[in-house]
């Protein structure tokens, strides 16, 4: 295993990145309960 | 299938294990087969880590699931996300600190030795039983809808995998299930787009979401408490986060796609991407059953999906009484499908009154054919009492056979021998990984050089495999595949996950409470399996919070907080 940066792409800490793939997640599950909703 | 179905699926096969053996070619040290060399980039771990979760049961039963129960099922998989990050954020640096080769290794130096083979021993027993299923169950499946015979089946999987798990250890793991993964989303893909295609010229995509809705196949979240219901938001996000912890955070057939990374960097990166994806993909791959469903609704479905058995029963003393029930299955199909002509009209027309009524009547007449698909299912199973009456994991496969053009039936069962494959790959690559890093390296021969300790991981990845097939090939029938590998997960991620968060975060916790605690923790979540029946993923949240407070209670009763000597404080 190389000492390579730990360094995330496009952000600059991990945080950033955290924050996309929880932000992600949120925007999916509320549009799955929508498209429920509206099925219901 | 025809000549260049059979092409298809085995120029797929034969450049997969040909790609992994020549790509591993003259492996000579035992780093580079149990760690991949430790170059591998986060596009190949992502992609890796995906195909190790995503088992043939993955793409035979979940279309599957959806065609009956609609897509709850996806709420699984809300806590994984989350996991990902958790996971990136605290075991991930530990463990390349550590310069561990396997998650138990983590656990001698936290705790103490007997702790460490005690989960290694919990790994090797579920990775052991979970590796036959996986070739077992599309095994099976693919028998019946080919007329293969089911060892012939068993065995095409477990030597081909073989074949280049052996050869090549973790580094041709993670190449093969690269391109598998790759394979598996592009025949998906198409799947969706022909079947889509298939649908009659007058319904369009709005259309067909609009009537699965009315069927009630669209229920993607349910917020109910209740404990029995399987799949809520609440069991998702609770027992799904705390499967998904377990899961990548301890068991070694994840553990080891990651572990592989060239760096820190990259094997964070291929954890989130995972997190990224997982969720739409299992939500396309039920998408995928709704729309068989969707199209069912326009052409008449068989009463059972297992066709092989259908026929069985036309020639079987039970033979008198299957016209009937075709019969009346046919005239509630025409019942129903002139609702849902009524219904559509209705929409169109933006007449709600006449929609509702459609709407009720289709319900009436789905509920009447379902009721009617249970009595075939009586009768299938007075014919042969050993076949599985739930026929879901045949839908897709079944519709695949009846309907894909030719070319594409070969890919599309090729996507289930990938599957099949590098799920078992992962976990013979993790189970001879353990058998000699955690107990032939540990306890038996210490001293050894590195070429026996390579030959022992090639001999032991073997042995899983000689096991993995032998179940596979007495395996008695199971209920649903996807639910019994879920189940068999999480009798045993609750406590092996509780474990890992003591030695986390419970600095004050030393190893024989642990011990004991993991035992008992083992022992009560058996129980609840054998004589409650509380929704699996509960066992989850209970395995993990008894072994928490056992292990407490123990650290108490046997060294008083005050009077103990300091623990080995390692943690994120």
């Amino acid at each position: 295993m190389e000492n390579e940066p730990d360094k995330p792409p496009f952000f600059r800490t991990w945080n950033g990145m955290y924050l996309v793939v929880l932000s992600t997640l949120a925007i999916l599950v509320a549009f799955f309960a929508l498209l429920t909703k509206v099925y219901e | 299938m025809k000549p260049i179905d059979w092409a298809v699926l085995a120029i797929t096969l034969v450049a997969i294990v040909a790609y992994g053996t020549w790509k591993t070619r003259g492996i000579k040290s035992v780093d580079s087969y149990l760690r991949g060399g430790s170059d591998t980039k986060w596009y190949t771990i992502g992609l890796s880590i995906m195909a190790t979760q995503a088992s043939a049961i993955t793409f035979l039963s979940v279309p599957g699931q959806a065609y009956e129960d609609g897509m709850s099922y996806v709420q699984f998989y809300f806590g994984l996300p989350i996991a990902m990050v958790l996971l990136s954020a605290t075991i991930v640096p530990l463990y390349y600190r550590l310069k561990v080769y396997t998650a138990y290794e983590y656990l001698e130096r936290r705790f103490d030795l007997k702790t460490r083979l005690l989960t290694a021993f919990i790994f090797l027993l579920q990775r052991g039983l979970a590796a036959g299923i996986s070739i077992y169950a599309p095994a099976i499946i693919l028998s019946t809808v080919l007329g293969w015979p089911l060892q012939l089946t068993n065995l095409i999987i477990g030597l081909l995998v073989i074949i280049y798990t052996v050869s090549g250890g973790t580094r041709a793991v993670n190449y093969t299930q690269m391109y598998q993964m790759i394979i598996m989303l592009v025949g998906m893909g198409l799947a969706f787009v022909f079947i889509l295609w298939r649908l009659p010229p007058n319904v369009s995509f709005s259309d067909a979401v609009g009537i699965a809705g009315a069927l009630g196949k669209l229920n993607v979240v349910d917020f109910s408490t209740h404990l029995k219901t399987r799949y809520t938001l609440w069991s998702g996000m609770a027992g799904g986060l705390l499967v998904a912890l377990a899961y990548f955070g301890t068991d070694q057939s994840q553990v080891q796609r990651y572990l592989s990374g060239s760096s820190l960097k990259e094997s964070r990166l291929g954890l989130l991407f995972n997190g990224l994806v997982k969720v739409p993909m299992q939500f396309l791959i039920l998408f995928v059953g709704v729309v068989v469903f969707v199209f069912y609704q326009f052409h008449p479905p068989p009463v059972f999906f297992n066709e092989a058995e259908l026929e069985k029963a036309r020639h079987s003393s039970e033979s008198a009484h299957l016209p009937q029930i075709e019969s009346s299955f046919s005239a509630a199909f025409a019942e129903k499908n002139a609702s849902l002509q009524a219904w559509t009209s209705a929409q169109h027309s933006g007449d709600s009154n006449l929609a509702g009524l459609a709407r009720q009547q289709m319900r009436g007449a789905d509920e009447r054919m379902q009721q009617i698909r249970n009595q075939a299912r009586e009768l299938i199973a007075r014919v042969n009492p050993r076949v599985e009456k739930k026929d879901a994991d045949y839908v897709f496969i079944s519709f695949v056979t009846r309907y894909f053009p030719a070319g594409l039936i070969g890919l599309l069962i090729a996507v289930i021998f990938c599957a099949a494959m590098s799920a078992t790959a992962a976990a013979l690559n993790a189970l001879g990984t353990t058998s000699v890093v955690d107990f032939y390296r540990r306890t038996v021969r210490p001293d050894a050089s590195n070429e026996h300790y390579l030959s022992a991981a090639r001999w032991f990845t073997v042995f899983w495999g000689v096991v993995a097939m032998l179940f596979a090939a007495f395996a008695s029938q199971l209920d649903n595949l996807i639910q019994a590998v879920n189940i068999l997960g999480s009798i045993f991620y609750g406590p092996m996950l509780g474990v890992f968060l003591l030695g986390f975060f419970m600095k004050w916790i030393r190893g024989t409470p642990a011990f004991w605690a993991t035992v008992l923790a083992q022992i009560v979540v058996l129980l609840v399996f054998a004589y409650t029946n509380i929704g699996f993923l509960w066992y989850n949240v209970i395995g993990c919070a008894t072994l928490l407070a056992l292990a407490n209670l123990f650290q108490i009763a046997t060294f008083p907080l005050r009077a103990r000597a300091p623990s080995r404080r390692i943690g994120p």
